[in-house]
């Protein structure tokens, strides 16, 4: 159902969108925005619902350790990062768009990194 | 009446020998360094008396339940896996490609929780070896005793093998363990970036690893079947020309101590021979554990990599995939070095000729 709830609002969303850009522009890309937060937000507790379980799976033997809540915040960060540079992608502003990405890249990395330094001592530690 | 004691006395003196020899082999076997939970003695005490100590069904029945427990005790290790492998599907799906980040770092941290994993089977792998060669070096002294009683070549083919012994444990700690973290290194860090810059070299070092393997095994068998059975032929050699030369100049009591002597070798070939079981038993008993643990991580490995290849990147399974090859090279050096053992205890106690 919720589907079917997703299709029906991204169709009349962008149709309403594209009337409306030929009538007045900026009300168009505000209806965009708007339709894709609202996609996006309608989807979102069930990509919670996957990372409960999957946190649920992962802590119901060792507990919820460093590793997994990075790659879970990596994961939120980039389903945000994604939406928010294809609206500005939407929008026109290329420029942003990408600085977005990039953002959120570096923190994704920012993230990674004790994880990163780990594996490195991990790897030395190994080899002889 | 003075006659008959005579003949009584000397006749016991005769054979104080064999009685002393006995007790000396009980002594030397108490100082053997058995591990913990075999009793070295009362296995060597009942092979003597005819029995195996063990059965066949009941080998395969404990192999079978500490295989299953192995398995189950990876349980945590597989869904961890599994579940940073889903993850990443999920990260890959979500970022169509914008961002790779989220990629490596799964992959990462799979061979995070991997490494760790293969270090502690290292450790493992290197303790075993330790704790066999202590084994076998404290059972060396009473094998040589009973092994060169009456067969003096096999004395010398002893010291031999134990000398290849301490060389192929030197290798297999010196060369093979640390080939196969280096290797282990090299493919997970080809598996990590897209394009497998180290596959050359990593492939090179791992064929290294097999046919240097396979070579130094067959050395070592050739070596020390050379040893044991030109020593074994000479001691036969030289244990018949000793018996026909007292039976045939030692006079009146020539034919008796010739016999006496025979007699002395059987008896030490028999302790010889169940304390080369033992040794087996020992053997198996120390590293029958630590292989059967690290070869079910190595399967778990293996699982949660085809599971994880339905849901996942290729990257995380493959660094799964890689893991579990590795740790399955580690179990194969510790099987090399118990198989070893094994074949030397074999040919010590003459169990070919």
């Amino acid at each position: 159902m919720i589907g079917i709830k997703i299709m029906g609002m991204a169709i009349v969303g962008t149709f309403l969108a594209i009337i409306l850009k030929e009538q007045k522009s900026y009300l168009g890309l505000a209806l965009g925005l708007i339709c894709a937060l609202s996609i996006f937000f309608m989807g979102l507790p069930y990509l919670e619902k996957i990372l409960s379980y999957v946190r649920v799976l992962y802590s119901s033997f060792e507990g919820v350790d460093q590793y997994m809540s990075v790659l879970l915040k990596i994961t939120g960060i980039g389903a945000i990062a994604s939406l928010t540079s294809n609206l500005c992608k939407d929008a026109g502003m290329s420029a942003v768009a990408s600085t977005t990405s990039f953002c959120a890249k570096v923190i994704c990395v920012c993230l990674t990194l004790p994880v990163i330094s780990e594996f490195f001592n991990e790897l030395l530690r190994v080899l002889p | 009446m003075k006659k008959i004691i005579f003949v009584l006395t000397f006749f016991l003196l005769l054979y104080t020998p064999h009685i002393v020899f006995a007790q000396n082999q009980y002594n030397i076997i108490e100082e053997i360094d058995a591990p913990n939970g075999f009793d070295i003695q009362q296995t060597v005490e009942t092979i003597t008396k005819g029995k195996i100590p063990i059965t066949f069904g009941e080998i395969l029945k404990k192999i079978l339940s500490l295989f299953i427990g192995g398995i189950q005790s990876n349980i945590p290790n597989i869904v961890k896996m599994l579940t940073i492998a889903i993850l990443s599907g999920i990260v890959v799906n979500l970022n169509n490609d914008n961002n790779e980040i989220g990629t490596y770092t799964a992959v990462i941290i799979a061979a995070t929780i991997a490494i760790k994993i293969f270090s502690y089977s290292i450790t493992v792998t290197e303790e075993t070896i330790d704790g066999l060669f202590l084994f076998i070096s404290s059972l060396m002294t009473p094998l040589v005793t009973t092994a060169s009683t009456g067969r003096v070549a096999m004395g010398t083919a002893a010291a031999t093998v134990f000398v290849a012994m301490q060389v192929f444990i030197h290798i297999c700690k010196s060369v093979l363990i640390p080939l196969v973290c280096v290797i282990t290194v090299f493919s997970v860090s080809d598996q990590v970036g897209k394009t497998p810059y180290l596959y050359g070299i990593t492939n090179l070092l791992k064929q290294v690893l097999k046919w240097g393997t396979g070579l130094m095994i067959t050395i070592y068998t050739v070596v020390i079947g050379l040893n044991t059975q030109a020593a074994a032929g000479m001691d036969t050699l030289a244990g018949k020309s000793i018996k026909y030369a007292v039976g045939s100049f030692v006079p009146v009591v020539g034919g008796a101590l010739s016999d006496s002597l025979e007699t002395v070798i059987a008896s030490a070939k028999v302790l010889s021979g169940a304390l080369g079981i033992s040794g087996i038993l020992g053997v198996l008993y120390i590293c029958v554990v630590p292989l059967i643990n690290i070869s079910a991580v190595s399967i778990s490995f293996k699982l949660a990599s085809a599971v994880a290849s339905v849901t996942s990147e290729k990257s995380v399974c493959a660094v799964i995939e890689e893991f579990a090859q590795s740790i399955g090279r580690v179990s194969l050096i510790l099987l090399s070095v118990a198989v070893m053992f094994v074949i030397s205890l074999a040919l010590m106690c003459g169990f070919g000729g």
